[in-house]
């Protein structure tokens, strides 16, 4: 065995992130020249605040990912979770009650979709594509299309307050990001993670339960979402039936470009912090510049197929 | 090597008096326009106008929209970034109403002043709304077609969505104007929802019953476009007037065709235009009415030749 197999099989997680760290440097320095306004302590909070939805969301791709899958109803999820919050707001619930509705529509979403992948044997593509249009269309029937909003402070506080000059957003994706890297860093379940990426077959062989890992996979980002989803509704004061939409897609850019490879079975969050990072530094730059948004779909395709190619380059030199 | 050393010399001064030219003179202001995105050409001519209005008035412009067309957290994304450099007015076009709030509320927060522009905003406070009137560009174009018609005839509305604002008030002034002419009856006044293929199948229906009806009065261009065909489908194209508003695309050819007769242009690039012009009147220290109005265009045959592309 050579030594990247024994490592995909062992589960042991690398970190190779230097690649996005240069990168963001490199951003960084020409913002700060160009971009008026952007190297500033105000910025860096704003763009911290800006990313934290990504983060939490991609945090849950990255497990889906890691494992060796993809998650693709997680923009319809953070909608539907967001609108259920809002719509029990509305209905007059406590704040706590209201979320706890969410994260257990989002949960629930996860669940379903994982059942169909480990008990059905559903391509995990089927399923959650399935799962992205079930979710983003109940939230637009239960909506009828327009956007529920107006909520009391207590549930805005989570979105636009601060705690010692930190938004309160930033703190939810800290602790979120430090229980994600401790269970899949430190525990049995976040190493079998990375074994049934690396290959499920093998992981099935030394005696890991494949289709539990994967249900519980599916729930947790299924749960992640939620939160991801709950957080934004109050950040923006109401829940839009679209909000989440996309979302997939810029979680998975957040992924690669942290040097989670599609295939699975390496990379981890740490990574994906830098990947989440770099996007929302890229869009806050270039906003400040003024440079319109297509420029900023170029930017971060061009960012992505950059981080295969550094992976490619680095993992074929071994 | 003394010509370079004058001519180093003479460089650096003209660069320093430049620099000091530019601390001297009067501020420039910074305006970011901010749009529902930059697909549909109704945003681009916003964009165009803006602009325009910017280089007349000698201040700095940036227009932004959200990368995923009428994504409401991009548009507070983008009022964010605004704030934070400090630009010295925001205009705004809403793709959520009431989902830009918070980012609305953030500038009154900043001191920043607000131009909301052609789609309310619920709240927040905005120095004020720069849109067309709705009611007036339907009396309009109702009045244009009572004048085709030499004021006598009968006629069937087709309203838009039951319940919305917009709807409300196009149908309000359509009947407004209808009833400077006695000698015009509704016959019938339904909705097709702004829908096109609704539209046909309303007036496949009202046709059965009023073959012989003068002309057709829709709430917007894609109901008008759905009547005309089904007005074709019968073979009486020419003979059934038919007015819509908006004065896009098809509906231009259609005019242009002879298969419709009026449209209204709403002018989204002097909605843009004035937004900004606005935000700079703002800043100097005029006090805005709580409300511009932009004046609409009737589209007919007589200057169809402008509208062609």
């Amino acid at each position: 065995m050579k030594r990247r197999d024994i490592e995909r099989t062992a589960g042991r997680p690398r970190f190779r992130v230097s690649g996005v760290l240069i990168a963001i440097i490199a951003v960084v320095g020409v913002f700060s020249f160009t971009a008026k306004g952007f190297f500033s302590l105000a910025n860096f909070a704003n763009i911290a605040l800006q990313g934290s939805v990504l983060f939490i969301a991609a945090l849950g791709m990255t497990l889906a990912i890691l494992s060796g899958m993809i998650d693709l109803s997680i923009g319809g999820v953070m909608t539907l979770a967001g609108v259920i919050t809002a719509l029990a707001l509305k209905a007059g619930l406590p704040p706590i009650l209201a979320i706890l509705a969410g994260l257990a529509a989002g949960s629930l979403c996860g669940a379903f979709t994982g059942y169909l992948v480990s008990s059905w044997g559903f391509h995990h593509w089927i399923a959650t594509f399935g799962m992205m249009g079930i979710s983003q269309g109940i939230a637009l029937v239960v909506t009828q299309g327009s956007s529920v909003s107006g909520f009391s402070r207590a549930f805005r506080n989570i979105g636009d307050s601060t705690i010692i000059g930190i938004p309160v957003p930033v703190l939810i994706a800290a602790a979120t990001f430090a229980i994600i890297a401790f269970v899949l860093y430190r525990t049995r379940f976040g190493s079998n993670m990375y074994a049934i990426g690396g290959s499920e077959q093998v992981a099935r062989y030394s005696g890991i339960n494949s289709s539990k890992m994967k249900l519980s996979v599916f729930v947790l980002t299924g749960l992640l979402a939620a939160v991801a989803g709950i957080v934004l509704t109050s950040r923006m004061n109401s829940a839009n039936p679209t909000a989440g939409m996309g979302y997939e897609f810029d979680s998975i850019a957040a992924v690669i470009i942290g040097g989670t490879p599609i295939t699975g079975g390496r990379g981890g969050v740490k990574g994906t912090f830098l990947g989440a990072f770099i996007i929302s530094i890229l869009k806050n730059g270039l906003n400040l510049v003024g440079l319109s948004s297509p420029w900023q779909l170029t930017i971060i395709g061009a960012m992505i197929t950059g981080a295969i190619i550094v992976d490619v380059i680095t993992h074929s030199k071994r | 090597m003394t010509l370079k050393r004058i001519a180093a010399v003479v460089i650096l001064a003209a660069m320093l008096t430049m620099g000091m030219m530019s601390v001297a003179g009067a501020k420039t202001y910074n305006v970011v326009l901010v749009l529902k995105n930059f697909v549909n050409p109704v945003w681009l001519d916003m964009q165009r106008g803006g602009e325009a209005a910017a280089k007349e008035l000698g201040i700095n412009i940036k227009t932004l929209a959200p990368l995923k067309a009428d994504n409401n957290e991009e548009q507070v994304k983008a009022i964010e970034d605004a704030i934070i450099q400090k630009v010295d007015a925001i205009v705004v076009v809403p793709s959520d109403s009431n989902g830009i709030i918070p980012a609305i509320e953030k500038a009154n927060k900043a001191g920043i002043p607000v131009i909301n522009v052609n789609t309310k905003a619920n709240g927040g406070k905005c120095e004020t709304f720069v849109a067309v009137e709705n009611y007036d560009a339907a009396f309009m174009v109702a009045e244009a077609m009572g004048a085709k018609l030499n004021g006598k005839g009968t006629v069937i509305v087709l309203e838009g969505v039951p319940g919305a604002q917009s709807a409300i008030d196009l149908d309000a002034g359509t009947k407004a104007a209808l009833k400077k002419y006695p000698g015009i009856e509704i016959v019938a006044s339904q909705t097709a929802k702004f829908q096109r293929a609704e539209a046909m199948k309303v007036m496949e229906n009202l046709l059965q019953r009023f073959p012989n009806v003068s002309a057709v009065l829709a709430a917007n261009d894609e109901m008008a476009l759905g009547a005309v065909e089904a007005i074709d489908a019968i073979g009486k194209t020419g003979k059934i007037l038919v007015s819509g508003l908006d004065a896009n695309a098809d509906a231009v050819k259609a005019i242009a065709a002879g298969k419709m007769t009026i449209s209204c242009d709403k002018r989204s690039y002097q909605q843009g235009y004035e937004g900004v012009k606005a935000a700079v009147k703002f800043l100097n220290g005029e006090k805005l009415p709580a409300r511009v109005v932009i004046q609409t265009n009737v589209v007919d045959s007589s200057n169809i030749a402008n509208y062609v592309k």
